[in-house]
């Protein structure tokens, strides 16, 4: 046979073996894959990828030459705070969204020149493996609570009202949101799974940079080290297919960190202003990532510092501008929640283990040994490497200078985390440097040391991964169409029934209120209040108006009240004395309660959710 | 409106002659429904045209004193009779000299607990009696069963999570919840209906036929038969149907938009449902039992006799009641009226303990309801049936006597029928201001009970 004939018949085989792969799921009388399912994921990819691009295309336009995840982090967080204000112009149409999508991609006009992101075969092993569940998240229907009281919840309201909401009656969306602004845009051009694939190309970008990174400031296999280290963590890898803020914050303190180490003072500010912005966890990560840049300068280098830090801050200011300008405290709903000075938006000590010396000495042990992902000790699962590359992080600092910049920056991260809430989710904006941490032990100890390394990796594995593909596998099913998307919203949304109930049976035009309830994002009906933290807007609401608390809602128009029975348990409050928790927690339910026997209808409940219905609009 | 008169038969072609709709494609039950056909002087009394047809209506009520569109008010004015006329219907009262007033007798009832069926249960509306079976959970499934006569106990198994209950037997609808059981058998009838989803609230039952809703249907079958009717209606999710003989009942949201929710029936020779109450304003919690139809309106709670339309309403404060309970025509519900939740019956038995007592569930005496975590079992010391309870057939006229429960009396005595729960009561007859013991009669089936003087009657569990 010659190399002509061979070759040819090699094409021929290839188009043969596509041809049946198109017949075959094509013509299958009871597809893998259902009809619907494809155009879904298609459509949402294609959102996804519309402003993953043209955040790509403005913020290489700005750098000029930079690196992917530079230029997708730079362009993403401009278009954030842009997307923001026409928000707050109450333009936030698909039209106008449209047009910033547009006028973004004409950044590649410029021909910028940004890094082609390369992979080896280990790389696309792991994107493989890991991506897969990831991608099945990302396109089933967001059962996670974060997601369906606020990261989807709140782009679902901009769409719906073409502007901002905010102040008492929807305190989440009073939260600086420059990424929910862009998962807004997403889900207007790509539907419910747009935000999430945003998420995951964030996601993927951001690990290949890590890696890259890693390699490039500590040497073969830091990078890879990092990467694996946080894959193989249950918080970061389940968020990973989520549409969430922690991993977005994440990825622009590392590149803060990236410029800081760098000498690219603007990108710094830039991209410390970010993540802040994004989510104020990740001040920790911007305190380091400037004291890299302030290091060896002194003071003679203040105003410098002082120009920067108002640089990034300039990210942030708009939406305390916004919230003052509403008559709200600029941190609101962090703070300041009037009428109610007592009230505490979240009890540090309710996390972890305990906030004593001894406590916060073994926080590395107890934060892998005794997290859980379903109690609050540390709500969450990391992987042990992390703590097995404790002795060769301090090998690494005593040995390899250039290491240190960023082994005082995880430290300075994980310390900031440790003195708020002991809570894993919070600490994923410092994850990336952790990562690296863990990628110098790697690269400073012997290679039986490494060994160890893996061995801790591999046999956390189970319990990391383990609360993360199970439920992942549930989803297939519906990812495909093989499984009623109702039957998964049914088993994992709290009070479902009751949105259900609202949606199908009340006035199109009916106001709701959502009382010790999460999940805003479902409601097709306008609403105010939702949950957050420990049910702060409903507890604000019934402390601070008493017995005309749902007076005061029927006189905004609400004729319906979707209302949790959360049944608070001292137990989980036990640094609270007895007084405050019945004050604060107990009585304002029970309170809620008599209300409603005096005020409402019960027209529907199941389990613990109910919705009730009051006369008419207007007491 | 255009489905509900397709859904009897009828096209809109049809129903309209000469402009005016058709009687009975407008009036599908073909009667009225009165508040009494046998008044006192001076009585107010409430008319309703269970209408099926277009608004505004135009009954051209004829006899009333008020017109409220298919409501109409009058108050008698001399003894006789009265027609009352609507769309052609008419109804005919005849107006008594004397009527009773004022309110029943409460008997005292002792109550005890039955820890057995106090365990948590996931549908708050649980436990409730079904027959005389105490029917609760074992912290999830409603698997336990407590007899409140002989006080057996049997615990299910594979009991549903969330059952129909009625005429002692449990049914559970839908792949997870699929069975019948009737207690003491804990076993599920190998020939229980099999219905291929859970539905939108719970099923119902009266131990024979059973009722389903589902997003646009009630579905109605016989517990052990093998056939299923569908008829179309959109029936509200979370609140049961009732199922009482050839009657099955629902609430209907098909008009929830400009009514709230109102009531539907069908007798088992229609094919489809109709209006029994449909107007402005919530009712809600439909009940059916032995002829009887019950429901819950936000300022009183109402009885109607399935056969004869003749309707009880008492003006109550049932607030967010969860479900009504009926025993024949008398309905117990949780009252909202005082400074905490208390139980009351139509037949003047009422638990006003402290605290809240919420979820009654009556039959005779009994009467089981929840107080705090507990499942509480009263029984009533005797019932009294009042000669215009709508289970008294008078001989004569009601005749004013100060003598007698409540000031009057009905002239040549009053036959009671009514379903005896099991076991042996005494009669007790009203004879002037004593209560004169008479025989024993033996419950478990429907008795016939004379009462000569043509006053009320007791019946007092023989010890």
């Amino acid at each position: 046979m010659t190399p002509r004939t061979e070759r040819l018949g090699g094409q021929l085989a290839a188009v043969g073996a596509l041809a049946l792969l198109v017949a075959a799921f094509a013509l299958d009388p009871s597809p893998a894959v259902s009809p619907d399912a494809v155009p879904r994921a298609a459509r949402g990819l294609a959102g996804a990828l519309i402003w993953a691009l043209a955040a790509t295309g403005l913020g290489g336009a700005i750098l000029g030459s930079t690196s992917l995840a530079g230029a997708l982090f730079l362009g993403s967080g401009v278009l954030g705070l842009a997307l923001f204000g026409l928000a707050w112009a109450g333009l936030f149409s698909g039209p106008a969204l449209g047009g910033v999508a547009v006028a973004a991609s004409c950044g590649w006009l410029l021909r910028p020149r940004i890094e082609r992101p390369t992979l080896d075969a280990a790389g696309w092993a792991v994107a493989l493996v890991c991506g897969a569940p990831a991608l099945i998240n990302a396109l089933a229907p967001p059962t996670d609570t974060d997601e369906i009281y606020q990261h989807l919840a709140i782009p679902a309201q901009l769409l719906h009202v073409r502007g901002l909401l905010g102040g008492l009656l929807h305190p989440d969306a009073s939260r600086p949101i420059p990424v929910h602004t862009l998962y807004a845009a997403a889900m207007s051009f790509g539907g419910e799974p747009a935000p999430k694939l945003l998420h995951l190309i964030w996601g993927a970008v951001g690990l290949h940079h890590l890696r890259s990174l890693g390699d490039r400031w500590l040497g073969a296999p830091a990078g890879g080290a990092a990467a694996l280290t946080l894959l193989g963590s249950y918080t970061f890898a389940r968020e990973l297919g989520l549409a969430y803020n922690n991993l977005p914050a994440a990825w622009w303190g590392l590149l803060a960190v990236e410029a800081a180490v760098e000498g690219r003072r603007k990108e710094l500010a830039a991209y410390a202003g970010m993540a802040l912005a994004c989510k104020y966890t990740a001040a920790p990560v911007v305190v380091a990532a400037y004291l890299i840049a302030w290091r060896g300068l002194g003071l003679r280098a203040v105003p410098t510092m002082a120009a920067l830090t108002l640089g990034a801050l300039a990210w942030v200011v708009p939406y305390w501008v916004r919230n003052a300008a509403e008559g709200m405290h600029p941190l609101f709903p962090y703070a300041g929640w009037p009428g109610a000075e007592g009230i505490v938006f979240t009890y540090n000590e309710r996390y972890g283990v305990g906030r004593g010396w001894l406590d916060l000495l073994l926080l590395p042990w107890n934060m892998v040994v005794h997290a859980e992902t379903t109690s609050y000790k540390f709500l969450g699962q990391v992987s042990p490497v992390g703590l097995l590359a404790l002795p060769g992080m301090a090998l690494a600092a005593w040995s390899r200078p250039a290491a240190r910049p960023v082994l005082a920056a995880a430290a300075l991260a994980f310390v900031g985390w440790a003195a708020g809430p002991h809570w894993l989710r919070y600490l994923l904006p410092a994850a990336p440097l952790l990562g690296l941490a863990v990628g110098a032990a790697a690269t400073a100890l012997p290679s039986w040391g490494r060994a160890v390394l893996v061995a801790g990796g591999v046999l956390g594995l189970p319990a990391s991964w383990g609360p993360w593909l199970g439920p992942t596998a549930e989803e297939a099913a519906v990812v495909v169409g093989a499984a009623p998307r109702e039957a998964l919203l049914k088993e994992r949304v709290p009070g479902w029934g009751a949105i259900d109930y609202i949606n199908k049976y009340t006035e199109s035009d009916a106001r709701v209120a959502l009382l010790f309830s999460w999940p805003g994002y479902y409601v097709e009906r306008p609403y105010v209040l939702g949950s957050v933290e420990d049910h702060v807007p409903a507890r604000h609401l019934l402390l601070t108006q008493g017995d005309a608390a749902l007076t005061t809602l029927r006189a905004l128009g609400v004729t319906y009240a979707v209302v949790g029975e959360v049944r608070f348990i001292k137990k989980t409050f036990p640094f609270l004395d007895d007084e405050r928790f019945r004050r604060e927690f107990t009585e304002p339910e029970a309170a809620l309660k008599e209300l409603l026997l005096k005020e409402g209808t019960v027209v529907y409940e199941e389990g613990r959710y109910a919705v009730w219905r009051f006369p008419d609009g207007s007491p | 409106m255009g489905v509900c008169l397709l859904g009897l038969g009828l096209s809109l072609g049809e129903a309209q002659e000469g402009g005016h709709l058709s009687v009975e494609a407008a009036v599908p039950l073909g009667r009225l429904s009165v508040s009494s056909f046998r008044p006192g002087v001076g009585q107010e009394v409430w008319v309703e045209v269970p209408y099926a047809g277009p608004f505004p209506a135009q009954p051209d009520w004829a006899g009333v004193d008020e017109d409220r569109g298919t409501l109409a008010r009058l108050v008698t004015q001399a003894p006789g009779p009265v027609t009352v006329r609507a769309f052609g219907l008419s109804a005919t009262l005849e107006v008594q000299p004397g009527a009773n007033r004022g309110p029943l007798p409460n008997p005292s009832a002792p109550a005890r607990a039955l820890p057995f069926v106090s365990e948590h249960c996931e549908d708050p509306r649980l436990p409730q009696l079904s027959g005389l079976w105490a029917i609760g959970c074992d912290g999830d499934y409603t698997s336990r069963a407590e007899h409140v006569f002989s006080g057996e106990q049997v615990a299910l198994q594979g009991a549903p999570a969330r059952p129909g209950l009625g005429g002692g037997a449990l049914y559970g609808a839908g792949p997870q919840d699929h069975g019948l059981w009737r207690p003491p058998s804990v076993v599920s009838s190998p020939e229980a209906h099999r219905v291929p989803e859970e539905g939108i609230a719970p099923p119902a039952t009266d131990g024979v036929t059973g009722a389903l809703s589902v997003a646009d249907a009630v579905w109605v079958f016989e517990l052990e038969g093998r056939l299923r009717e569908s008829l179309r209606a959109r029936p509200a999710p979370w609140m049961p149907p009732a199922v009482a003989g050839p009657w099955v009942a629902w609430v209907e949201l098909g008009e929830s938009w400009l009514f709230g929710e109102d009531i539907y029936v069908r007798h088992k020779d229609w094919r489809e449902g109709a209006p029994l109450v449909r107007r402005v304003g919530s009712q809600r919690h439909v009940a059916a039992s032995e002829g009887f139809v019950g429901w819950i309106e936000d300022e009183a709670v109402c009885v109607e006799s399935f056969e004869t339309g003749e309707r009880r309403c008492v003006a109550a404060r049932p607030g967010p009641s969860r479900r009504l309970s009926l025993w024949g025509p008398v309905a117990c519900w949780e009252d909202y009226s005082g400074d905490d939740i208390d139980v009351v019956c139509s037949d003047g038995l009422a638990l006003r303990r402290p605290g809240h007592q919420r979820g009654p569930s009556r039959i005779g005496p009994w009467l089981l309801f929840r107080e705090g975590n507990q499942t509480l079992l009263a029984t009533a010391e005797w019932i009294v049936l009042d000669d215009d309870d709508l289970r008294a057939a008078p001989r004569g006229a009601t005749l004013p006597d100060p003598l007698a429960l409540r000031g009057a009396r009905a002239e040549g005595g009053v036959t009671y029928s009514l379903s005896m729960p099991p076991g042996e009561f005494t009669v007790e007859r009203r004879v002037g201001e004593a209560w004169v013991p008479g025989e024993v009669v033996r419950g478990g089936g429907v008795a016939q009970i004379d009462a000569p003087h043509g006053d009320a009657v007791r019946l007092r569990g023989a010890q």
